[in-house]
């Protein structure tokens, strides 16, 4: 952090007379379960919680530029947290506009998929910690970058209305259900469209992508596995109150996962908020027996999360959060579970944050 | 203050012409262009679009270089609530997800008038805002209509 804080006074320097801009984000947590160990927070308490980046960008010209990001995070006490290294390069990619509308970015590009997936890290921008596990989660199908290129297209409909485009192909690697291996998707074709409705600040989003996958924990080893997705999103806001929601489905060979989230906001004044979300994932899975005849499947909730929150923006770059959730599902990390045949733990968890952005 | 609120937002109702010129008591600010800039006038949805870098050519093909106000200072609150239609938090949210998303950096911001209108004087493509008491030679005002 002492880099990031070093390159502060550089913030805002971008523009026509530099070519070259430094922006982080920080988010600082202290997080405590009471029943069991979850995401990486135990009855004990953790403070080692936290997301950072800091992105370099270089304007070559108007139309032209490169830029890379480089992120660190923490996971307090979660397995997660020895499969994944402390700092990662979250991107790296040169983009070149056409006009006003189109745009190209070839590398390691943010993958465009649903409300959060581009932002997802930046807790000045999220109404709570993170956002929904069920569709945002580590060990989902999709991640947040691909390699390779995104192609992007922003207009006018005509009147009030507008479209936003983004098609990308590529591949990319995500951690899997065991939490320590990695599945590769490649030829990933996907896409995410956004129709901006003529009342002010309200969208409606469809994406989808496909992918074939290597290394996939649930097929035999060396085989592949055709993986597709799709998410809806709803994301509206209207005065003082914010209303999101998203559907998603994910189809893998052995079954899919279909999660959905609700999200209000409402401000109470200028600078405080109350947030409420309801999130659910449901799993579909059948699974050959090594020791049986018969299949083994699973049709069950594997993940409810309710959680309230208030958001706090004591500065213009510094928000303070403080939220509740309450867990049913089968990602205690201390005492596993089998969806086949055990029933969901249940927990409860609070975080405490404090965001910053430049 | 909350007069010119009332007007802007029955102007926003369609009550009155579309491409009105905006009357310059209810804008406390100005939006200005390097001199040999030929636009005259740009209905206040597409000043938007400039600043928020969603337009980044002129007609005649020169590159636009939006500049901006420091966040603090009252003229950039009310270019915020009268050209954008948003309160400063909610278009700061936006190019901090432009940011954030790898797409887009906000415009430079400037610490005062004097710094605004040095910047349009110098760059052919610029637009900027000042307050309404500001002297703007060397530049020429943008007739914003609704």
């Amino acid at each position: 952090m002492r880099l990031a804080a070093s390159f502060l006074p550089l913030a805002g320097q971008q523009g026509p007379e530099s070519q070259l801009s430094f922006h982080g984000f920080l988010t600082q947590a202290y997080a405590r379960a009471d029943g069991g160990q979850y995401l990486g927070i135990d009855e004990h308490g953790t403070t080692d919680y936290r997301t950072a980046a800091l992105q370099l960008r270089y304007d070559v010209s108007p139309r032209d530029n490169f830029v890379a990001q480089a992120s660190h995070e923490r996971y307090g006490h979660s397995p997660i947290q020895s499969s994944k290294s402390d700092i990662a390069l979250d991107w790296l990619f040169f983009q070149h506009h056409f006009g006003d509308a189109a745009s190209v970015r070839l590398g390691r590009v943010k993958i465009p998929w649903g409300i959060y997936n581009e932002v997802r890290d930046v807790g000045t921008l999220l109404p709570l910690y993170r956002p929904p596990v069920s569709l945002y989660g580590e060990q989902l199908f999709t991640t947040e970058a691909v390699d390779g290129m995104v192609v992007g297209h922003r207009g006018s409909l005509g009147g009030e209305w507008s479209l936003e485009a983004d098609i990308y192909y590529g591949g990319w690697r995500y951690l899997q259900h065991d939490g320590a291996t990695e599945a590769t998707a490649h030829d990933g074709l996907g896409g995410q469209l956004w129709l901006g409705l003529p009342a002010d600040r309200v969208r409606l989003g469809f994406g989808a992508a496909r992918a074939t996958v290597d290394g996939f924990l649930l097929v035999e080893p060396g085989a592949e596995d055709e993986q597709t997705g799709w998410i809806a999103s709803l994301d509206a806001e209207r005065g003082p109150l914010l209303l999101q929601g998203e559907l998603s489905r994910i189809t893998f060979g052995a079954g899919d996962l279909v999660g959905w989230v609700v999200l209000a906001r409402a401000a109470v004044s200028s600078r405080l908020g109350v947030v409420a979300q309801a999130e659910v994932l449901d799993l579909d899975l059948t699974v050959p027996d090594p020791g049986g005849s018969a299949p083994l499947v699973a049709d069950v909730t594997v993940h409810r999360d309710l959680a309230v929150g208030l958001r706090y923006l004591w500065r213009s770059t510094v928000v303070l959060k403080a939220e509740a959730h309450w867990y049913r599902g089968y990602g205690r990390e201390d005492r596993p579970t089998n969806v086949f045949s055990d029933p969901p733990a249940e927990l409860r968890y609070g975080i405490l944050s404090v965001s910053t952005s430049f | 203050m909350r007069a010119t609120v009332v007007v802007w937002a029955v102007m926003s109702l369609g009550v009155t012409r579309p491409t009105d010129p905006m009357p310059a008591r209810s804008l406390p600010l100005r939006v200005i262009v390097h001199e040999s800039n030929p636009v005259a006038e740009l209905p206040r949805a597409e000043v938007s679009r400039l600043f928020l870098k969603r337009t980044t050519r002129w007609a005649d093909g020169r590159p636009v270089q939006p500049v901006d106000q420091a966040a603090k200072s009252p003229v950039h609150h009310d270019f915020c609530r009268l050209i954008h239609g948003r309160q400063p938090s909610a278009v700061r949210h936006y190019w901090q997800q432009m940011i954030f998303s790898g797409r887009a950096v906000p415009p430079p911001e400037k610490a005062s008038d004097a710094e605004v209108l040095a910047f349009v004087r110098a760059n052919p493509g610029a637009v900027g805002y000042v307050s309404a008491a500001a002297p703007i030679a060397g530049v020429r005002e943008l007739t914003v209509t609704r």
